[in-house]
């Protein structure tokens, strides 16, 4: 039982984290489990406010959409997080280890065990608006939902590994087949309701207004949606396996004749390295997408949910979600990560160079990438200049939140530079919030509150570039000081 | 030791602080949407979160920063509890 061994040897990864995490911050630990039994209960407790939804056309089927949805996210990102077997690459060509049993100890059945976990809340939810609307047999429909929302995610990791690249076609044209599938039976069974979207959550009960103007349950018959669910259930798994078995080449090294006319200093040289970088690296390429399908999904989705209050709110959401996303692709060139570290620590160059490049760097890319994700949300949901300058202050904010993710001094050196570089961030935070709650209100008595917005996020913006530089120049400084020895 | 603490210490603040934005702007607009009974969370004088009935809006980032003082207070608790087990650790071994 080789999966076994390999599962028991996840185990033992994800143990020592945990115990890790125990040891060096133990306060985050209890606040990361108070806050997922918290948002339990809040699921649970929410389930009567979405159950009055049901009686809104298309309002129970959209709100299941937005949950499978949340599925697939789910899934995606922990494809992403999980290990990969060209790591073990040399050790497994020297062992007769099979691919399936590689792949189920150290992804398959890991990545099902946390969806399973972050399934728990949404289920218990459904489970009880179902009760609510007096649909018949609860929680069988409850089970129905929880097989699709697995669906989801196994969908949403296959197409995560589509984005790494599939070197065998076959596997590719089966997987591609498999997925396909999925989607074409969802939406040949959903001819019989006009709600929007209903196709992607066709096995599910929706709700409808008869001719008096009541609402209605429609429910598929119970077998036949558990049938087609498990059906779909299984198209999915075969899709991810197939891309998953995809054969890793030996490793090699490519030249790349890098020609483009950036100029040679760092203020060039580090944005265009860095967007290159982006689009090269498998884990940034997967976050970039995952950006973008959010945003543009997202827009999808809302521009024709029914009309209702609840519609600004579901766009601001997932606004702040994308960009808190943008704000991770262009984290992982901080320090702390592998991608941006040996080119920070080997430019030959001032500290405060480095620090005004890795600004510029941030907050173009940022901002950049940022609009074209959040884009469709303000063409298609705008009303006025507000909601713009409302996501200019949002994609104003992430990049400040990035630029503080490389402040942050967890993996610094010398302590006094720690302690300086705590003190600042916590300074500066302070003296921002100060300017811009000054600022939003004198633009609120002006009633030009768009303005303010703008002005506020480019506030943020230079106080957490000056904090980046003075940093930088700082470490530079403590460095010379020290000298060669 | 010191880059233990002051480490555990950023990190704590910074993390609660980043929790609790995220919990008041979440339990303000699920109470807002599903038009809960009025509410107010607070420790002594300082309120975390108040939620009126029938007033729409309201609820941003910026109620959060009610938090800035107790995350502060549990980030140095998380400093000086990483020490403490950093120096176990070191005597186990």
């Amino acid at each position: 039982m080789l999966w076994a061994v390999l599962l028991q040897s996840e185990y033992r990864r994800v143990k020592r984290a945990v115990l890790d995490l125990a040891r060096t911050n133990p306060i985050i630990l209890v606040a990361i489990v108070a806050v997922a039994a918290g948002f339990v209960a809040l699921a649970v407790r929410s389930a009567d406010f979405f159950a009055l939804l049901s009686i809104v056309p298309g309002g129970l089927s959209g709100f299941s959409i937005l949950l499978l949805l949340v599925g697939s996210v789910t899934g995606y990102t922990f494809s992403l997080t999980l290990p990969k077997e060209k790591y073990f690459d040399e050790q497994f060509r020297l062992t007769t280890v099979r691919p399936i049993e590689m792949l189920a100890g150290l992804r398959g059945l890991p990545l099902l065990l946390v969806v399973g976990v972050t399934a728990v809340p949404f289920v218990a939810m459904m489970w009880r608006v179902y009760a609510l609307v007096t649909v018949p047999a609860p929680g069988v429909w409850a089970g129905v939902f929880a097989l699709l929302y697995l669906t989801a995610a196994l969908q949403g990791a296959a197409v995560s590994e589509v984005l790494r690249g599939c070197r065998s076609w076959r596997l590719f044209a089966i997987a591609s087949s498999a997925l396909a599938g999925t989607l074409a039976m969802s939406f040949l069974a959903s001819s019989r309701v006009e709600d929007p979207w209903y196709w992607l959550a066709t096995y599910l009960p929706a709700a409808s207004i008869d001719s008096d103007g009541f609402a209605i349950a429609i429910r598929p018959v119970v077998y036949v949606a558990a049938a087609a669910a498990a059906v779909s259930a299984a198209l999915s798994v075969t899709a991810w396996t197939a891309y998953s078995l995809r054969p890793d080449p030996p490793m090699r090294r490519r030249r790349v004749a890098f020609s483009v006319p950036i100029g040679t200093g760092p203020l060039t040289a580090f944005p265009a390295w860095a967007m290159l970088t982006i689009l090269r690296q498998g884990e940034s390429r997967g976050l970039l997408a995952l950006t973008f399908l959010t945003g543009i999904g997202a827009t999808a989705l809302l521009s024709r949910w029914p009309h209702s209050g609840t519609v600004p709110v579901l766009v601001l959401l997932t606004s702040t979600l994308t960009l808190l996303l943008t704000a991770v692709v262009v984290l992982t060139f901080s320090e702390d990560r592998f991608a941006g570290s040996w080119l920070i620590k080997t430019v030959p160059t001032s500290g405060t160079l480095i620090g005004l490049a890795w600004w510029i760097t941030v907050s173009v890319l940022t901002a950049a990438i940022g609009s074209l994700a959040v884009g469709p949300s303000i063409v298609g949901f705008s009303e006025g200049g507000g909601y713009i300058a409302s996501a200019l202050l949002l994609i104003a904010y992430a990049s400040s939140t990035t630029i503080v993710g490389l402040l942050l001094p967890w993996s610094r050196q010398s302590p006094f530079r720690q302690l300086v570089a705590t003190v600042a961030l916590i300074a500066g935070a302070s003296v921002a919030y100060y300017v811009v709650q000054s600022v939003a209100q004198l633009g609120t008595t002006l009633g030009s509150d768009g303005m303010a917005v703008v002005t506020s996020g480019l506030l943020l913006l230079v106080v957490a570039g000056a904090l980046s530089v003075t940093i930088e120049s700082l470490g530079s400084r403590s460095t010379a000081s020290v000298g060669p020895h | 030791m010191i880059k233990r603490f002051v480490i555990a210490w950023a990190k704590g603040t910074v993390s609660l602080l980043l929790m609790g934005f995220a919990i008041v702007l979440s339990i303000g607009l699920v109470a807002a949407i599903g038009e809960w009974n009025s509410f107010t969370v607070g420790l002594g004088p300082i309120e975390f979160l108040k939620h009126t009935q029938g007033e729409s809006g309201g609820y941003g980032i910026a109620s959060g920063w009610a938090l800035a003082p107790l995350a502060v207070i549990l980030g140095l608790v998380n400093g000086l509890a990483a020490v403490y087990f950093g120096a176990r650790s070191k005597l186990a071994a």
